[in-house]
């Protein structure tokens, strides 16, 4: 135990001597650290390699995959050999982010002691390291040696897929469609190319690349999470945390935990820190509890689940230690993400060596504002509504994703311009589903929705560091509850539909804009137009009393100055409609 | 005698056919749970069941699903839906899911937790498959009672009020909204009070918080539990949890300066790392959504 601690310590004090944008350096043997040295003596960075294998990401040995049907997209990054470090960059900017956001209130500016936030972050980065390789979705093409493009056992659920509480889930979403996402393989492999998703081949339990148990958080087998990767990272990482902050603050209770210091030194957190990562992952993570037997299963040889431990314990050296983890091997020096990770391991070893020097954080915080993701919401399965929607309460505020955690507010929407006469549609609602909230278990109405450039009364809220963008135009998440739909039978058919918005510079000039918020013309306010069709459409509205009233709107089919002889549809009036001509 | 044992016997068979048979209704009175909503909102209101019933497609097949799978089944349909398209039902239903209450409620507070094993590898003794089954049926009684409040004369309290022990994320959050939408007596309300120190972290914290009481007889009791939650210093994690939701406890400013005082000791901790910026920060933000100018400094000093 004596000798484990001290070649372990030695081995992290060793890999300290950290600087940036370094050379190339050939691999330096670790020297044994006298345990009554001063560690504030200069320290040579251990570049002894490891023998954790980082292997080819596209075939991790315990991985199974199925394959998605070529009308269904999954939404998040897919991993090919050509797009390696794209992959990874992604991946590692979602993991970073969520993490930072997650562990956030560990993490104090002006602090130089920030650890349990800097060593969740490693946490957060090297449990789907050893789960998965990060791999969670892939591409298979023809040919491609070792990646069929459907497995017939995987795809069609034979025996060994899925538990026995898991398969009716399996084949309820995922096989029971008149287009399951899972089709049979003769459906797939007429494709040239294919999507897959992976699911342990191992126990056919453990999902993607977090490795999230599905018969225990069987709502993660939902679409929601599991066809989408940055809300996979999410679910899991969430769970880590519950874990890590509970063996974190009471580590007393693990033996493994205890401060036992080395000799001559009296800072014991080398080994907490270090130890809280792996007794997190045995215990809370891969077993399912926080029993001390669980958690410090590490120490106990004995253990018929000891292997796992040391196997997670490489993955972990390469990052802290060896540099030669996936992320280092796939992260080019240089770049953001490098710099990122550099901080994050920088900042983990400081706490080994009481460091003087001031946290390096820039790039993580970089990274935590970066937008990895919107550019896959296009890839989203639900099926578009092309409409617009108006919203029925007087403030809606709008969110980076289905949830109603207040922390993750982007901002809010006043609804003011329905007053107008001429109501202006404050967001238009690309896709329209239905969410299984993880947390309350309860199914929830989501829209995704676009805000228009030009809508009134948009606030950004100005401290929130998780929503993607700050912009108009940019993708939200509103609850669906409180829009309302545009409803119009005469409008399905027009080429263009669009309002007239007051131009805010100029308020002679109205912008003549399309439903998806692109401006098709300008309009001087005054000027005639030719009208070539007239129609009535019905939105409904919140009045103050709280019910919801239809309101009619007449609209004009014009002919568009300057628009390629195209039609365009603009609002002109709205009138309210009588009871006794409700619709 | 062998006369009357084939007479027994035929008239058991008759009686199971001709029950299949009525169960065979039952099940195309089901199928037309699927009705599209604004039809049984109409027929409802003209007291007769609609002869043409639409089959909605999707998710919500209840043609291939019996209704008491819908009750345990969260991925086909969501508890408000279940019930609100099941109106000629919702006896039964709510039957099926108090009955699977009482099962799952008593199984699950067992050690080997309802005989489960685990799949895989990971088995979480607080958080397993069965619990989840738990926590469906208690939403589903939940969203009975929401929509048909009659139905709280019918609840069964004391499975419900045993479940407010249970270490689950969910479960006991479930049972105390559902207790609580009724009179709690003061008997009930201790008992939820006692049971709360058999929860752990953020679920000890929000529950807590369910039981916010007025100052009244049981109030002593209530502020009690929230000191005892905070002072516990076995488990550290808890108290955290509940120091950081203290704004949702409904304390008075002296009672809030003592709860803060009382969790003074998490700031003290051997990890070699300094936790006063995070507990000053979750004073302060709980300080001011009670609407108290507290200044943390002055109460938890090092």
């Amino acid at each position: 135990m004596y000798l484990k601690l001290v070649s372990l310590f030695t081995a992290i004090v060793l890999a300290t001597n950290f600087s940036f944008a370094r050379p190339p350096q050939p691999p330096e043997v670790v020297v044994p650290l006298d345990a009554n040295a001063s560690i504030s003596e200069p320290l040579t960075k251990a570049k002894a390699g490891s023998d954790f294998d980082v292997t080819d990401m596209l075939r991790p040995g315990k991985a199974g995959y199925f394959a998605l049907s070529p009308a269904f997209k999954f939404v998040g990054p897919l991993f090919s050999e050509e797009k390696g470090s794209e992959y990874v960059k992604e991946v590692f900017g979602l993991l970073v982010q969520a993490a930072n956001y997650i562990a956030s209130e560990f993490s104090h500016p002006g602090y130089n002691d920030n650890f349990t936030y800097w060593a969740f972050l490693v946490a957060a980065l090297v449990v789907p390291h050893h789960e998965s390789k990060l791999m969670h979705a892939r591409i298979a093409t023809e040919n491609l040696p070792g990646v069929p493009k459907c497995s017939a056992d995987f795809n069609e659920l034979g025996g060994a897929i899925g538990s026995a509480s898991m398969r009716p889930v399996l084949e309820t979403i995922y096989r029971q469609q008149s287009e399951p996402i899972f089709p049979n393989c003769s459906v797939v492999n007429k494709e040239s190319q294919v999507e897959q998703v992976m699911l342990s081949k191992y126990n056919g339990c453990d999902m993607g690349c977090m490795q999230i148990n599905a018969p225990t958080f069987r709502e993660a087998l939902m679409p929601e999470i599991y066809m989408n990767l940055n809300n996979t990272i999410r679910f899991g990482l969430f769970h880590l945390y519950s874990k890590f902050k509970d063996i974190h603050m009471n580590f007393q209770k693990y033996p493994c935990m205890v401060k036992e210091g080395l000799p001559g030194i009296k800072d014991v957190r080398p080994s907490f820190l270090y130890n809280l990562i792996r007794g997190t992952w045995g215990g809370g993570y891969n077993i399912g509890n926080t029993l001390p037997g669980s958690v410090c299963r590490f120490t106990n040889p004995a253990h018929e689940d000891y292997p796992y431990d040391e196997d997670f314990k490489k993955a972990l050296d390469t990052l802290v230690l060896s540099d030669s983890s996936i992320y280092h091997k796939y992260l080019p020096e240089g770049t953001l993400e490098r710099q990122a990770l550099d901080e994050i391991v920088y900042n983990f070893r400081s706490a080994f060596t009481r460091s003087v020097e001031r946290e390096k954080s820039a790039s993580v915080q970089t990274v935590a504002q970066t937008d990895y993701f919107s550019k896959y919401l296009d890839r989203d399965n639900k099926n578009s509504v092309a409409a617009n929607y108006y919203i029925t309460i007087p403030t809606l505020v709008f969110r980076h994703g289905p949830t109603y955690d207040p922390k993750y507010v982007c901002g809010k929407i006043h609804s003011s311009g329905l007053k107008s006469k001429n109501p202006q549609p404050n967001v238009h609602v690309e896709t329209e589903w239905q969410y299984n909230n993880y947390i309350t278990g309860k199914n929830e109405n989501w829209a995704r929705v676009k805000i228009s450039p030009f809508a009134n009364g948009i606030e950004f809220t100005s401290k929130e560091s998780f929503c993607y963008g700050k912009k108009r135009g940019d993708l939200y998440y509103v609850d669906a509850n409180l829009v309302s739909k545009v409803e119009s039978k005469d409008l399905s058919n027009a080429d263009l539909v669009g309002v007239v918005s007051r131009n805010p510079v100029n308020p002679n000039i109205r912008e003549f804009y399309s439903l998806d918020s692109s401006i098709i013309a300008t309009v001087v306010a005054g000027s005639s137009l030719n009208i070539v069709e007239v129609a009535t459409e019905t939105i409904r509205v919140r009045s103050s009393d709280g019910s919801l009233k239809k309101r009619g709107v007449l609209w004009y089919k014009v002919l568009i100055p300057k628009g390629n002889g195209k039609f365009g549809w603009i609002s002109e009036q709205s009138f309210d409609f009588v009871s006794e001509r409700h619709l | 005698m062998r006369n009357w044992i084939l007479v027994i016997v035929v008239l058991t068979t008759i009686f199971v056919m001709i029950d299949r048979s009525s169960n065979k209704a039952s099940r195309s009175i089901d199928i037309k749970k699927i009705l599209n909503y604004k039809k049984i909102m109409v027929a409802d209101s003209l007291n007769e069941i609609p002869s043409s019933i639409p089959i909605k497609t999707g998710s919500l097949n209840a043609g291939k699903t019996e209704l008491e799978e819908l009750v345990l089944d969260p991925v086909n349909i969501d508890a408000a839906t279940l019930v609100s398209e099941n109106k000629f039902q919702i006896g039964k239903i709510f039957d099926q899911a108090q009955g699977r209450v009482l099962k799952l409620g008593t199984c699950l507070q067992t050690a080997n937790r309802c005989g489960q094993k685990p799949e895989g590898k990971y088995f979480d003794p607080d958080n397993t498959p069965e619990h989840r089954n738990l926590n469906r049926s208690l939403m589903v009684i939940a969203e009975v009672i929401r929509q048909n409040p009659q139905f709280l004369s019918e609840l069964d309290r004391a499975p419900i009020l045993d479940l407010t022990r249970i270490n689950n994320d969910n479960t006991p959050i479930l049972a105390a909204q559902i207790l609580l939408q009724n009179n709690v007596s003061d008997e009930e309300f201790l008992v939820m009070i006692r049971n709360s120190g058999s929860l752990r972290g953020v679920t000890r914290s929000v529950y807590l918080g369910l039981l916010a009481r007025p100052q009244d007889n049981l109030r002593a009791a209530y502020t009690q539990a929230v000191y005892t939650a905070l002072t516990d210093s076995s488990d550290r994690f808890t108290a955290m949890e509940v120091q950081k939701n203290l704004g949702s406890y409904n304390l008075g400013k002296k009672e809030f300066i003592t709860a803060i005082q009382k969790s003074c000791y998490l700031r003290d901790n051997d990890s070699g790392e300094d936790f006063w910026p995070m507990i000053r920060r979750n004073i302060a933000t709980q300080s001011q959504l009670q609407g108290y100018n507290i200044n943390p400094d002055m109460y938890c000093q090092n």
